[in-house]
């Protein structure tokens, strides 16, 4: 095959059996990669009402066919598996240098069952696979597992891992990988932990075959002098700035979440936003495989309390610690993700959590005696403790650990968990975004912006502006940017680069670009419509997964807080989120009933009416 | 009539000794897209102008005292 490797490897843990398989090739095509390859595995293989951390549960790590090719951002890998955080369907990406190395050793997807009896490791070396005893791993950070597995198989080998909070099962631990890059959301570092499964490492001296080398090169020559182009016009601020920059946008449109959501501008913004995070601690920028871009961030602070050295912070990051806790120092901001990088947690999750038991807090619904220290509004030495004690599950870490829908409602208060499925959001604010709200309660993992972003036409005016305050006919688009991303997430593209470089300029956005990109990778000769169509057949199988599950409408949902209490200041002031109008609109378009079920009509034309498990 | 400008990221090149914030003097009717070109602000640059905390158009006139924020818009994540 070209693209793809043509090879899928099966780990039973429980057995300790390792076994090869072909891939498909009309499954391959169906479902592109990455994501695609998640879903299709899933509903044959996992049990959609079996409990998360269980040796029931199955969970994937597979890359695309652009994953590792020299395409532009092909670098990333998707981790699907049922969630502990949702209990619905997950899939968290990342990218880094360790996806490429994954196919370079041969293989296209990893799936991984039941539970090893010792905390293992796999080692995969240029197609050759084993478990290896990770019992002296146990325990140990994600900075530090990393080095060590490096120096026990090879100086070269590139390491995905779970560092202390994903063995403690903290709810939204991560898979940490090339120490930095984060696998964050929804808990698959948990998952691992579950299955003592400690880390995959890798080492690939292979290369990805292209179906049409020459058409390969010509259309990546074209595409990247175009971006270079245009980034000498306007110098690309993710380059600069990081994703952090996005604070001067989101502050200045109002929809910066501040105070767990109660307000959408922080009046400390100038203090965390990309510009300060430049001029005060920035080493340097870093870019994963095959990135022109270069978003990632290198960072030294020195400070007595805060002081250290790492990667990040990311704009998500900086939300959820910063404004939503009331943190204007970004120093305290940058030592709680430094923490939750190297001991493995999710910072959206982390920060949104500590935000939600701060207004506990304030409302009385929480005592500090409980906490067991002072836990007012911008306290950033709290924040960083409590970071600290969630990964460890020390004292009230435990509660945290479960994250904020858990702890909210145990104190009877859930309507204070700023989620959607029990999933923290990201940092754009629906009041004053509408098709936001639409995108986090239909996203199949919960509160998240990966799935579909309509940030790029509310927001950032890509590929044109849209009013971010009307709600009518944004369900269409809405669609459409949730087609694009999966078919982004299954190629193993980042969302930074396809949705301006390589998708058309209308708001129907087509993948036009990485359709190129895919027949001159693999030769399948996909139409336009195809590729939509298999854009489509992914998210539809990710909601039969959903509603097997047991989800239904009643779960695409938001807060009260975002649906009727009027945002007090911002320009989106006084708006709600109109998301019961938008819905019905959606439902519609995705051709699902009322309810939210797809129709026996619409898994027929999409190739999904074989049931799953 | 004088208003404020706020420039950030690509566009601080285009401010006057490249300061972040600075006072310009246009005159009376000026509109952002008449601010923009009075900085040099080539036409086809992608950016976003808030006026008093809201996103406007280039074609929206300005007031005296008026804040203008301009920044380009980029993706965050």
């Amino acid at each position: 095959m070209h693209g793809w490797m043509g090879k899928i490897l099966r780990v039973d843990l429980t057995r300790g059996r390792l076994r090869e398989e072909p891939l498909e090739p009309k499954a391959a095509k169906d479902f592109i990669g990455g994501r695609g390859f998640g879903i299709h595995i899933l509903r044959r293989e996992a049990d959609p009402g079996c409990d998360p951390l269980s040796a029931e549960n199955v969970m994937v790590m597979a890359t695309g066919p652009l994953t590792g090719t020299g395409a532009p951002t092909g670098a990333r890998y998707m981790i699907m598996t049922k969630s502990p955080l949702t209990g619905a369907i997950t899939c968290s990406n990342a990218g880094g240098r360790f996806p490429t190395e994954l196919k370079q050793a041969g293989f296209d997807a990893l799936i991984f069952t039941g539970k090893a009896e010792q905390p293992v490791y796999l080692w995969i070396e240029d197609g050759s696979a084993e478990l290896r005893d990770a019992n002296h791993l146990w325990g140990k950070t994600t900075h530090a597992t990393t080095d060590m597995l490096r120096s026990e198989t090879d100086a070269k080998a590139r390491v995905a891992c779970i560092g202390p909070a994903g063995e403690r099962l903290v709810r939204f631990a991560a898979v940490m990988n090339d120490k930095d890059r984060a696998a964050g959301r929804s808990g698959v570092g948990a998952v691992m932990g579950s299955k003592n499964l400690k880390a995959v490492v890798v080492r690939g001296t292979g290369k990805v075959a292209l179906a049409d080398p020459e058409r390969f090169k010509a259309f990546n020559q074209e595409t990247i002098a175009r971006f270079k182009a245009a980034a000498r016009e306007t110098p690309l601020g993710l380059t600069i700035n990081g994703t952090a920059g996005v604070v001067i946008t989101t502050q200045h449109l109002g929809v910066l979440p501040t105070k767990n959501w109660q307000q959408g501008t922080f009046s400390g913004w100038e203090q965390i936003h990309g510009e300060t995070l430049s001029a005060k601690y920035l080493v340097r920028n870093k870019a994963c495989y095959a990135c022109p871009i270069g978003c990632g961030r290198i960072t030294r602070v020195e400070d007595p309390v805060f002081g250290g050295e790492g990667e990040g912070p990311e704009y998500e990051t900086i939300y959820a610690m910063g404004s939503n806790c009331m943190v204007d120092n970004l120093a305290a901001v940058i030592k709680a993700n430094y923490i939750c990088n190297e001991q493995g947690l999710d910072t959206i999750t982390m920060g949104a959590t500590i935000a939600c038991a701060m207004e506990l807090v304030d409302k009385g619904f929480l005592q500090e005696e409980t906490v067991g220290r002072p836990l007012a509004w911008g306290d950033g030495e709290a924040l960083v403790e409590l970071t600290r004690m969630t990964a460890a599950r020390e004292g009230f870490g435990d509660r945290l650990a479960e994250g904020s829908y858990r702890l909210a409602a145990s104190l009877g208060h859930p309507e204070l968990a700023m989620v959607a499925k029990k999933q923290e959001f990201p940092g754009y604010e629906p009041r004053g975004a509408q098709a936001m709200g639409l995108a986090y309660a239909t996203s199949p993992i919960g509160g998240s912006h990966m799935r579909g972003d309509p940030a790029y036409f509310e927001l950032f005016g890509i590929p044109e502006p849209v009013d971010p305050l009307e709600w009518r006919g944004k369900a269409k688009i809405t669609k459409s940017f949730q087609d694009l991303s999966a078919v982004i997430d299954s190629a193993g593209l980042c969302i930074f680069f396809a949705v301006r470089n390589l998708a058309g300029k209308s708001l129907d956005v087509p993948p036009t670009g990485i359709r190129e990109y895919l027949n001159a990778a693999t030769g399948a000769d996909y139409t336009l419509e195809e590729l939509i169509r298999a854009g489509e057949r992914i998210i539809t199988a990710e909601r039969q997964f959903l509603i097997r599950a047991g989800f239904s409408r009643r779960d695409d949902t938001l807060p009260a807080r975002l649906t009727a209490e009027p945002l007090p200041d911002g320009p989106a002031k006084g708006m709600v989120c109109h998301l019961e109008e938008m819905l019905d609109e959606y439902y519609r378009e995705q051709n699902w009933s009322e309810e939210g079920i797809p129709t026996a009509e619409r898994l027929a034309a999409l190739g999904l009416e074989e049931e799953g498990r | 009539m004088i208003v404020r400008v706020k420039c950030f990221t690509g566009l601080r090149r285009y401010a006057p000794e490249g300061r972040k914030d600075f006072a310009i003097e246009l005159d009376a009717g000026a509109r952002v897209a008449n601010l923009l070109d009075r900085l040099g602000v080539p036409v086809a640059t992608d950016l976003i102008a808030a006026v008093n905390g809201r996103r406007v158009a280039r074609e929206t006139p300005l007031q005296d005292g008026d804040a203008v924020v301009l920044f380009t818009p980029m993706e965050g994540g």
